[in-house]
This record gives C-alpha cells, sequence and structure tokens, in this order.
C-alpha cells in the first residue's frame, strides 16, 4: 500500500519532518492505528535494523530513523490507546546501582521502542527493588540491566535475585556493558547476554516470540 | 612546562576550544567510521564538545617509593612503573558535556546525544594526550617516550583511582570518587604516566587477562581472539 510505503520510506531515511504528516494521512484515509504501526513504523524498523546487522546502516543512521519512529508514534500514540493496542510486550531497563553511565542503556531502549516494544526507561543508578517494584507496576516480562564498570556487575546479580525472591521467576532478565561477558551472565543466572544494542535486541525478540 | 618535582602539584590549562578532537576517532566511538554522510554531524559534535569543555588537568611526579600505595606487588605494571620517570595524573572536561548529553536524550536528539558523547571521551583522551606531551619534555633529555595506564585497565585495579585522587588532590578541581569508583564528572581520566623504550613500556600478556577493555590496541592477539564476541 503506497501510503504505508511511504511511511517506511520516510522512516527509514530518518525524515522525522516528513514521518508524522504521512501518519496522519493514513489515519485520516481510515487505516487503523494498530497496522499502521505494523507495517509502516516496526516494518520499517525492521529495515533499518536488518540494514544495521549487514553494516549498510550506521548507528547514527539507526538513531535518525529512531527519530523519525518516535515523531510518528507521538502522532499515532493517542489511537493506539484509544483502540487498547497493546505492544510486543513492556521491557524494563536501568543501569544498575552505584552506575551513572546510560548511553548503552539509551541506546537498547531506543531500538526497542524501534521493534516495538514499550520500554520503561529507569535511568540509572536503579536499585534492585526499584526493578522489581518497576516490573510488577507495568506488568513487565523483560528487565534489561546496563553497568559499565566491574564493580557494578555484582548489582545485576542482586537484581535477579530480587526478582526470584519477589516470585517473579518467570521475568526474563538481559544484560549489558563493556565488562559484561556471556560467561558473567550464565554467572548469575541472566536469560541473555548483549554483546550490542542490536543483539540485545534481538534477545529480547526471541523471549516474546511463541 | 609542567616541571613537576615529585609531590609537587602541576596544574595544566587548556581552553576547550585549544583541544585537538580528531574526528575520526569521534567517529569510530561513535559506530560510523567510514561514513562520510556523517562528517557534518561529527564536526558538529566536536564544536560542541569544545564549547561546553572545561578541560582541568593535573600531573604529580611520583617517586618509585610512591609506587606500592597505587599498585600491589602483582600488579602486571608495576616493573613498567618502576622502569622510568613516571607521574600520576587526572585530566576532566568537566560536567557540561555529559549535561548536555543527556538533555540531548531526553529531547529525542539521539544522533546529538551519542555524538556528543564520543566526541566528548575523546576529548578527555585529547587532553591527556597533551599532559603526557608536558610530562615527556620534562625528560626530553633522555631517549624513549612517554605512555598512560590507568586503573580498571591492564590488570590495575580500579580501586587504586582512590589514592591516586588523593595524591593529586583532585578534589580541587571538582573531582570526586563514587563509592562503586567511578569518577564525577564522567569525562575524567586518571592515571600513569611513564617515561621509557617502547620496549620497557611493553605491557605483559598477563595484563590483559582481566582487563575488560575489547578495543585495546596494546591487546595481545592470543587475548583478543578469546574476547572476541560470541
Amino acid at each position: 500500500m503506497k501510503q504505508f510505503e511511504d511511511i517506511r520510506e520516510a522512516l527509514i531515511e530518518g525524515r522525522d519532518e516528513d514521518v508524522p504528516s504521512l501518519v496522519s494521512q493514513a489515519l485520516d484515509a481510515g487505516h487503523p492505528p494498530a497496522t499502521i504501526l505494523s507495517q509502516g513504523l516496526i516494518a520499517a524498523m525492521e529495515v533499518v535494523g536488518e540494514r544495521f546487522r549487514c553494516h549498510d546502516y550506521f548507528l547514527p543512521d539507526v538513531l535518525m530513523s529512531a527519530r523519525a519512529m518516535h515523531a510518528g508514534l507521538d502522532c499515532l500514540q493517542p489511537h493506539l490507546a484509544e483502540a487498547e493496542i497493546r505492544t510486543r510486550g513492556t521491557v524494563i531497563i536501568g543501569t544498575v546501582q552505584g552506575d551513572l553511565h546510560d548511553i548503552g542503556k539509551n541506546l537498547v531502549g531506543i531500538m526497542l521502542q524501534g521493534a516495538g516494544f514499550e520500554v520503561i526507561d529507569l535511568g540509572h543508578d536503579v536499585s534492585p527493588e526499584a526493578f522489581v517494584e518497576a516490573v510488577r507496576r507495568h506488568s513487565a516480562g523483560i528487565v534489561g540491566m546496563s553497568a559499565l564498570l566491574t564493580t557494578t556487575m555484582p548489582a545485576m546479580a542482586r537484581v535477579i535475585a530480587s526478582l526470584k525472591a519477589a516470585g517473579l521467576d518467570q521475568v526474563k532478565t538481559v544484560i549489558g556493558g563493556a565488562p559484561v561477558s556471556e560467561a558473567f551472565a550464565r554467572e548469575i543466572g541472566a536469560d541473555g547476554y548483549g554483546y550490542d544494542a542490536a543483539r540485545a535486541v534481538d534477545l529480547v525478540k526471541g523471549f516474546v516470540v511463541p | 612546562m609542567l616541571a613537576t618535582g615529585p609531590g609537587r602539584l602541576r596544574d595544566f590549562d587548556v581552553r576547550g576550544s585549544a583541544l585537538q578532537i580528531p574526528a575520526p576517532e569521534v567517529a569510530t566511538r561513535a559506530g560510523c567510521a567510514s561514513a562520510p554522510r556523517w562528517d557534518a554531524a561529527v564536526a558538529a559534535a566536536i564544536e560542541e564538545a569544545q564549547a561546553l569543555a572545561r578541560p582541568r588537568a593535573r600531573a604529580r611526579a611520583l617517586e618509585e617509593g610512591e609506587l606500592p600505595s597505587l599498585m600491589s606487588s602483582d600488579t602486571p605494571l608495576l616493573a613498567i612503573a618502576r622502569g622510568g620517570p613516571r607521574w600520576a595524573i587526572v585530566a576532566t572536561v568537566g560536567g557540561g558535556p555529559e549535561r548536555q548529553v543527556r538533555e540531548h536524550f531526553e529531547s529525542k536528539r539521539f544522533l546529538e546525544g551519542l555524538l556528543l558523547d564520543a566526541a566528548a571521551s575523546v576529548a578527555v583522551e585529547a587532553l591527556c594526550d597533551l599532559l603526557e606531551h608536558e610530562c615527556a619534555r620534562e625528560v626530553a633529555h633522555r631517549p624513549g617516550e612517554a605512555r598512560r595506564f590507568s586503573p580498571g585497565y591492564c590488570g590495575w585495579t580500579l580501586a587504586a583511582q582512590a589514592p591516586l585522587l588523593a595524591l593529586l588532590e583532585a578534589a580541587d578541581l571538582g573531582i570526586t570518587l563514587e563509592p562503586s569508583l567511578f569518577m564525577l564528572p564522567l569525562k575524567t581520566v586518571s592515571g600513569l604516566v611513564v617515561h621509557g623504550l617502547p620496549h620497557d613500556l611493553e605491557v605483559p600478556p598477563q595484563a590483559c587477562a582481566t582487563c575488560p577493555s575489547r578495543r585495546c590496541c596494546r591487546r595481545h592477539p592470543h587475548d583478543i581472539k578469546e574476547r572476541r564476541e560470541p
């Protein structure tokens, strides 16, 4: 459909000034908000993600497209809420207690939103209790944690332990950050290790595939 | 010229606009090396970083006898540090860039946030390069070169930041250490500059074993292979 093609093209090219008007046009034409979201915005971000994985796109390209996606989402959001459209899932993300670095975590959040997830970003220096509380409040199924220093990595284990202690064993956990490794993820019982933002998103997608 | 005798603190002041921030390094850190279409955005981020940076840097020449307060006897770098003239250093570009990075992300200017963060990281390294150069000038009569090492890398414990910052009286520069051992402002680097012959400054293989840095030019080839992404 031409209107969806136009949305996808604008988003893939990172034209954030064009996406809202194209989304409005699609709404005016009577297309359901959920279809605009899935066949326009999310489908375009899938292409962007694929190009990134193939090294055709660089991180700035992804971020420009993500900004365009946000512009489109801002326009679509009231209609999605009205129609009670559900997202692909809710992911709680945060930089763990004691750590203030949040660029990597921000990138993961932006890419997760691009993949159609609702992202609750708790910011940095997030305590295990705050992660647990957010999971409960938002009925989230996935928690993503970031740490940049070896000294703050142990806080990831404390979050996982707190989730288990709170009876939230079913919640999937993904960890990432410069000093983190696959081995460390296994050691602390995390469900996945995101080597980079794209891998983290792939992991999260894998958790929600039926 | 620093002219840092043992125990004497020497400040090195430079304007943000004078910091040479190499665009290729910024692009590499931002994940867009070899992508000329982002050159203008990278250049804009560099200008922004220079405008926001409030560089402060300090060095202090160290006696060999002061090293035990910074490194335990099993630290792989100890032999290097003992080998030649050495200085404790700390450098920061201040908190301005990181505040603006947050502001960019909160305003959904993701690209600007990413590039400014990268430019600020390269800026503080550029400041360290200047500091390293000044240290080397003090011993210009000796053959060799200066090289810097930081806690958290090369098998040197991150905990060494505390005595380093104390030696440098870094609180005067507005630099503090959090309980989890990261420095504030975030764009701050501390470490040791050591002068010696290149061979004597070579990092021993065991120094790479516990180092989290994935993209270090000094990393030993066997270790790069082991640490490649899964």
